[in-house]
């Protein structure tokens, strides 16, 4: 018991002594948690209260519109068109991250939200049953985070539903962006795509106020601390 | 031995009527300079055309040629060139390769984007979008494969061709492709755990 219990302790010590020998040679930590992920990096399955909840609350006729705001991917094409539904993509966090500048590059900045919107989200009041966000509000530049909802809320009809995901981590953590790629109605696939770093620390009573124009809203909190969210246009 | 040999060769039968020209005058010249074509005969079955298509029967638009206007054809078409205005295929396949940059709406029976499109797409069987491809605009076709890395920004709509009626015994089976591992995963039901 007492060899067991030492053998934790060495275990604990190292890795504090790792951790600060990460911080003391400058290294960033992303949030180990933040994505159900294996360590090599390999893409994992993982549940979703939130998009069971976002299929239970569309269901309908065939011929239902879904916006998939993620990267392509071809497993959600072909899990909603199985459903019947038509899809669209719009890969916006890709469009965002070419106007925000890097270290040492001059980048046009985004000034015109509502002209960026209208380019780049143009489509019609309502034309929309369901729309997946996933985690982009998290690396959204905060000029471009109200429009957007705007924007959304717009598109969404009476009823549709917005699924959208949140770090729990502090404004400015680097964290590992994923792709979200729908295996089963709650099942999800996190394929990695590269490091973000988080715009903003959302908690339940910022998102409140952020989703005020819509209906209802439905917080799933993970072990993987992302906050799932709903709202109900 | 050598009627076998002889048999393989290519016959030229003066008594069968040359094989009509494609009507769409802008692609011709570059038909003509086929065999000089820039693109490597060993990726031709690599863009999907090799395995119905005899490589005759393919007409190349070159990376140096720019069309404007309508385009139609009877016969597969490779753009590897800038096509701007419409396309009408109908029963034959489009390859838009690595270096096309295509600006019109499709017409074809199947699809594949190995370069850009702009415009929308309406095929009769497949579309499919290869990891450099990017596609802007709508699409409609009976099956749709995008690989990963490729760029998609529109709307799919899975519209399929009308089937006979099925046997009463046969078990009707939607055709929208997945892949990789992920039909281990889909439409199977799975139980959700609560999440803590």
């Amino acid at each position: 018991m007492s060899d067991s219990m030492s053998d934790g302790a060495v275990i604990s010590y190292f890795g504090d002594f790792k951790r600060l020998l990460r911080r003391a040679l400058g290294q960033s930590e992303t949030s180990p948690a933040a994505a159900g992920e294996t360590q090599d990096g390999t893409p994992v399955l993982r549940r979703s209260s939130g998009l069971r909840e976002f299929w239970k609350g569309i269901e309908g006729e065939p011929g239902l519109q879904i916006l998939d705001m993620g990267a392509v991917s071809q497993a959600n094409i072909s899990f909603i068109t199985e459903l019947g539904y038509k899809v669209y993509t719009a890969d916006l966090l890709q469009t965002i991250l070419r106007f925000i500048p890097k270290e040492g590059q001059n980048v046009e900045p985004l000034v015109q939200a509502e002209a960026f919107f209208r380019e780049n989200l143009n489509f019609s009041e309502g034309q929309f049953d369901g729309i997946l966000c996933w985690d982009l509000f998290d690396f959204v530049p905060d000029s471009l985070i109200k429009p957007l909802v705007a924007r959304l809320h717009h598109c969404l009809r009476p009823k549709g539903a917005v699924l959208s995901f949140f770090h729990t981590g502090a404004a400015g953590q680097q964290v590992k962006m994923y792709q979200y790629r729908i295996r089963s109605e709650d099942t999800l696939q996190m394929t990695e795509r590269g490091v973000g770093k988080l715009q903003r620390h959302f908690n339940n009573r910022t998102i409140e106020n952020l989703f005020r124009e819509f209906a209802s809203l439905k917080f799933y909190l993970s072990r993987d601390n992302l906050r799932e969210v709903i709202s109900i246009r | 031995m050598w009627k076998r040999k002889e048999e393989n060769q290519p016959v030229v039968n003066p008594g069968v009527p040359a094989r009509p020209v494609s009507p769409v005058n802008p692609v011709n010249p570059v038909k003509e300079v086929s065999t000089v074509s820039t693109m490597p005969q060993e990726r031709k079955p690599d863009v999907g055309l090799g395995h119905e298509t005899p490589r005759g029967a393919v007409a190349h638009i070159g990376k140096s040629v720019l069309v404007r206007g309508e385009l139609s054809g009877s016969e597969d078409l490779y753009i590897d060139g800038q096509v701007e205005g419409t396309i009408e295929l109908r029963e034959h396949n489009l390859t838009v390769g690595p270096n096309g940059r295509v600006d019109a709406n499709v017409n074809a029976k199947e699809v594949i984007l190995l370069g850009t499109v702009k415009g929308n797409i309406r095929a009769v069987e497949r579309v499919e979008i290869r990891k450099s491809g990017s596609l802007v605009g709508d699409l409609v076709a009976a099956r749709v494969i995008i690989e990963d890395g490729a760029y998609f920004k529109g709307s799919i709509d899975i519209q399929k061709a009308a089937e006979p009626a099925p046997k009463p015994a046969e078990v009707k089976r939607t055709e929208v492709p997945v892949t990789g591992d992920a039909h281990k995963y889909a439409a199977v039901p799975v139980e959700a755990k609560k999440l803590h």
